[in-house]
């Protein structure tokens, strides 16, 4: 206790939001992103001797991520529901006009359905890319794979959901 | 894509407390290793310490008691005829000195015939299979002999009156030496000659 949780605290909590995000993301569901999101907290702590200063987010997200997955080899359970996200419409209606809401609303739920498409391979890259705005490298350590496989899935992902959100009846833009 | 569009699910209210309040519960993994550890290794060493805390109580009792047996061995081989003294003096001052190459430590020599225990004489006698100094003082008709060895390193002071085969067996330590008074004499005579020499040698 002490010294080393009071590290631990100061260099992991900030990225919380991180965590929580990729757990959002792979787990497509929010009671387990908050379980996961503890768990993987519990253990970065418990691994946190093997911390040596390397990129503390990118650190704390490979555990996160593991611990996603570990948790669903445990479980079995692939719960492949798409929710409607409170969140990301009241956003949506906050800042826009009804019209614009509507195609907001529309575009963010075929986003959510493409994005729910995806196999978590292809959305963890997009995450920790798009979202976190980590570097190839750090990617490719959080992921275990070669920066040239995370480089051509995310094109992958990226192509997918464009597809995905391109304008009804229309093929590719 | 537009990447705006992406969603970023930011942690939900309460997750942080959570988190927090798990990590602080937690042990940490060193922690939680190394207090079985502390543990095991705390109770392993107290148990070497009393067995051989009690291993040395016991070596040094046996050590006595062997010793004890030997001194009184040796006052009895010392009443054989002609083996009660190699030197004939009651003199300390010849005592003394005549122990100096017969012995690797010199044994306080004292008189106490001003008290009624003259010395009679002294002899190099083996105790426990060490050469120790054997100082014979007589009591009216009764012989004494007082066999002086240096104590050991991490011998105690204590002493021991004990009754064996008739004998009075008085031991005791003073000035870095161990002695054993023993005589067929009562054992209230025989302490009374062992707080002279106390008294003469010092503490």
């Amino acid at each position: 206790m002490g010294e080393t949780t009071t590290r631990f605290e100061e260099q992991m909590l900030p990225h919380l939001d991180a965590a929580y995000n990729l757990a959002r993301h792979l787990t497509r569901n929010e009671h387990d992103a908050d379980d996961v999101v503890q768990e993987a907290y519990l253990r970065a702590l418990r691994h946190f001797d093997s911390f040596r200063g390397q990129h503390p987010k990118a650190w704390l997200l490979a555990i996160v991520r593991h611990t996603t997955y570990s948790r669903r080899r445990r479980d079995q359970v692939s719960t492949i529901t798409t929710e409607f996200n409170e969140e990301l419409h009241s956003d949506a209606l906050d800042e826009a006009g009804p019209e614009r809401d509507l195609d907001r609303r529309e575009t963010a739920a075929r986003l959510e359905a493409a994005l729910d498409g995806l196999p978590p391979q292809f959305r963890e890259v997009l995450v920790l890319r798009e979202l976190e705005d980590l570097p190839y490298e750090e990617i490719g350590r959080i992921v275990r794979a070669p920066i040239g496989t995370v480089m051509s899935r995310l094109s992958r992902a990226r192509a997918r959901l464009a597809r995905a959100l391109a304008p009804a009846g229309g093929g590719t833009p | 894509m537009n990447e705006q569009q992406l969603p970023y699910y930011t942690a939900p209210a309460g997750l942080r407390d959570r988190v927090l309040s798990a990590v602080r519960r937690a042990p940490s993994r060193r922690a939680a290793r190394w207090r079985p550890a502390v543990w095991m290794t705390g109770i392993a060493a107290g148990l070497v310490l009393m067995v051989s805390g009690a291993w040395l109580f016991g070596a040094q009792r046996r050590a006595a008691e062997s010793e004890m047996t030997a001194v009184l061995d040796g006052h009895l081989r010392s009443l054989a005829p002609g083996r009660l003294a190699d030197v004939a003096s009651t003199d300390q001052h010849t005592v003394k000195p005549w122990f100096a190459g017969k012995l690797d430590f010199s044994p306080p020599v004292v008189d106490a015939a001003s008290e009624g225990f003259p010395l009679v004489g002294a002899r190099v006698d083996v105790v426990d299979g060490r050469n120790v100094a054997a100082l014979v003082y007589s009591r009216r008709s009764h012989v004494i002999n007082v066999f002086v060895r240096p104590l050991g390193p991490r011998e105690g002071a204590s002493g021991r009156d004990e009754e064996r085969r008739g004998y009075n067996v008085v031991s005791w330590a003073a000035a870095g030496m161990r002695f054993w008074a023993v005589s067929d004499l009562n054992v209230q005579e025989l302490t009374q000659l062992r707080d002279l020499l106390v008294a003469r040698i010092g503490g």
